[in-house]
């Protein structure tokens, strides 16, 4: 009996691996910590969220590097992921991560949206960069507060940290221009 | 052994079934997540005691699968399955697999199934598919149990609470035998760049795990601290631990310090002792090479010495990992 259980065991665990490969390429493992931490940071009142995952079309891709100018990396051609943030039962806002590669590894990084789509905060979830402190600091964040798809963006970056202030202000445009494409559900509606 | 796998097997199928109905191009309310990995190692030990896994072999792989499932107000319902694979595929074992009811935006989790436990390091810090590891299965006997969570935060502050089967054995039963239970209660601080932890351990675990030091059925407990400190470029983690095995005070320590180079390289280190009618020590030293497309080249040399008899393990690890959203 228990021969018969691993065998349906390794049939599952093979049928598991082909389903994965002849459907998908693979998309970056972004752990993203704390979530719920970073949803309060951004909107202190909110009292639940809700994850939309967007599978991307073809046409979806296109739009999406219309509006940011430039390729989507492979790996983000495949989902998107939005959570929307919910107060008495209605939608206030959004947010989203998107991870890029700075001088010293990963920064992940967090964006709160309005319910008009403007940024509402900034959050480094991780960033190991040697001027770290000069990244998360307000006077440098926020200088994306107010910002919309399609809005000017003159960011004064960090002193000595210009690749990975440029990569934040790169996956921040990204992330807008993912929303601008994606997210049709109007603010204020109750949740999907 | 059976009713883990029977349970697993119900919760893939479920699983999959959801996700091949869920191929909708718009938002998808109910969300599954499929990721996985694979470990391969080489590993050369010095002396050769015959029970090593000395040579190259897949050490590992997993597919892991995570279903959430949306009310009215938000995410609800969390179905997570684990299925892990040993030894080129040899040895099948079901790692995690649990439900969670989620509170609502910062309130407390429900948890029911068999999950890590929330112990020291292991609350937030996997290493199981890492060269160097934490050392529950010197300090604990026990890392994954089935049983109930509580868990949550407030402001600053981590809490969880788990009443679980103190079962850890090697051929994967979940049969609680002398039907005594096993509390583990984290606190634990969160900051900016750190946090910090207070761990209490209280219970019989029931092992036949492989390590030398854990076999029987043990009374035990542990009062333990530990630590993650950013301080750039380094990453410290820190765990101290005391208590009692049937009355015998046991103590140990644990320190992993890694160092950023470069968006590639690492260095990876460790030291750790631990201290019951034997005494163990452990040093290591490693470095790990991100490569493109998620790959991770590990290496590390080892240096274990129980009492007066020394061992050295040299490792070397090709790592990649992805995940999707079916």
């Amino acid at each position: 009996m228990l021969y018969k259980t691993r065998v349906r065991l390794k049939i599952v665990l093979i049928a598991l691996s082909l389903f994965v490969f002849v459907n998908t390429a693979f998309a970056d493992v972004c752990v993203w910590r704390d979530p719920e931490r970073t949803m309060i940071k951004l909107f202190p009142h909110a009292e639940d969220y809700k994850t939309l995952v967007y599978k991307l079309t073809s046409d979806q891709i296109h739009n999406i590097e219309s509006l940011f100018g430039k390729s989507l990396d492979d790996s983000e051609k495949h989902e998107f992921n939005i959570y929307a943030i919910n107060q008495s039962g209605k939608i206030i806002g959004w947010v989203m991560a998107l991870a890029g590669t700075g001088e010293y590894g990963v920064i992940e990084t967090v964006i709160g949206l309005n319910s008009d789509h403007s940024i509402r905060g900034v959050y480094l979830q991780r960033v190991r960069e040697r001027k770290r402190k000069a990244l998360k600091s307000d006077s440098f964040l926020n200088q994306f507060d107010g910002k919309k798809q399609g809005s000017e963006f003159n960011i004064t970056a960090i002193t000595g940290a210009e690749k990975a202030s440029n990569e934040i202000t790169l996956l921040i445009k990204k992330m807008l221009a993912f929303d601008a494409v994606l997210n049709v559900i109007p603010a204020n509606s109750k949740p999907l | 052994m059976r009713s883990h796998f029977v349970i697993f097997e119900y919760i893939i199928a479920r699983l999959m079934l959801i996700s091949l109905l869920a191929t909708s191009p718009q938002a998808l309310a109910d969300v599954t997540q499929l990721s996985g990995g694979m470990d391969a190692r080489s590993l050369s030990q010095s002396p050769l005691w015959g029970a090593g896994e000395e040579g190259t072999n897949l050490h590992g792989s997993f597919l892991n699968i995570r279903h959430v499932i949306s009310d009215d107000k938000g995410d609800r319902y969390v179905l997570v399955a684990q299925l892990d694979a040993n030894d080129n595929l040899s040895e099948l074992e079901p790692y995690q697999f649990y439900i969670q009811r989620k509170g609502s935006l910062g309130g407390t989790n429900l948890q029911f199934g068999r999950y890590i436990l929330p112990f020291g390091l292991l609350a937030y810090l996997d290493t199981e598919r890492q060269l160097l590891q934490t050392n529950e299965s010197i300090a604990l006997g026990i890392k994954l149990d089935t049983g109930i969570q509580l868990s949550g935060f407030i402001n600053d502050l981590n809490y969880a609470f788990s009443i679980s089967q103190g079962v850890n054995k090697s051929d994967g039963s979940a049969k609680d035998m002398d039907n005594n239970k096993l509390l583990v209660a984290r606190i634990g601080l969160q900051q900016e760049e750190s946090r910090w932890g207070l761990s209490y351990l209280n219970g019989r675990i029931d092992t036949d795990n492989d390590e030398f030091y854990q076999q029987g059925n043990i009374d035990r407990q542990r009062l333990t601290m530990d630590a993650e400190i950013d301080l750039l470029p380094w990453m410290l983690r820190l765990q101290l631990d005391s208590g009692k095995d049937d009355k015998q005070s046991v103590s140990g320590a644990l320190i992993l310090a890694d160092y950023d180079f470069n968006a590639h390289w690492a260095l990876n280190s460790k030291a750790s002792v631990w201290n019951d009618t034997d005494k163990f020590t452990e040093y290591a030293i490693g470095f790990s090479y991100r490569l493109p497309k998620d790959f991770v080249l590990r290496a590390s040399q080892s240096w274990q010495k129980l009492n007066n008899v020394n061992e050295q393990i040299l490792s070397i690890q090709l790592y990649w990992d992805f995940s999707y959203a079916l």
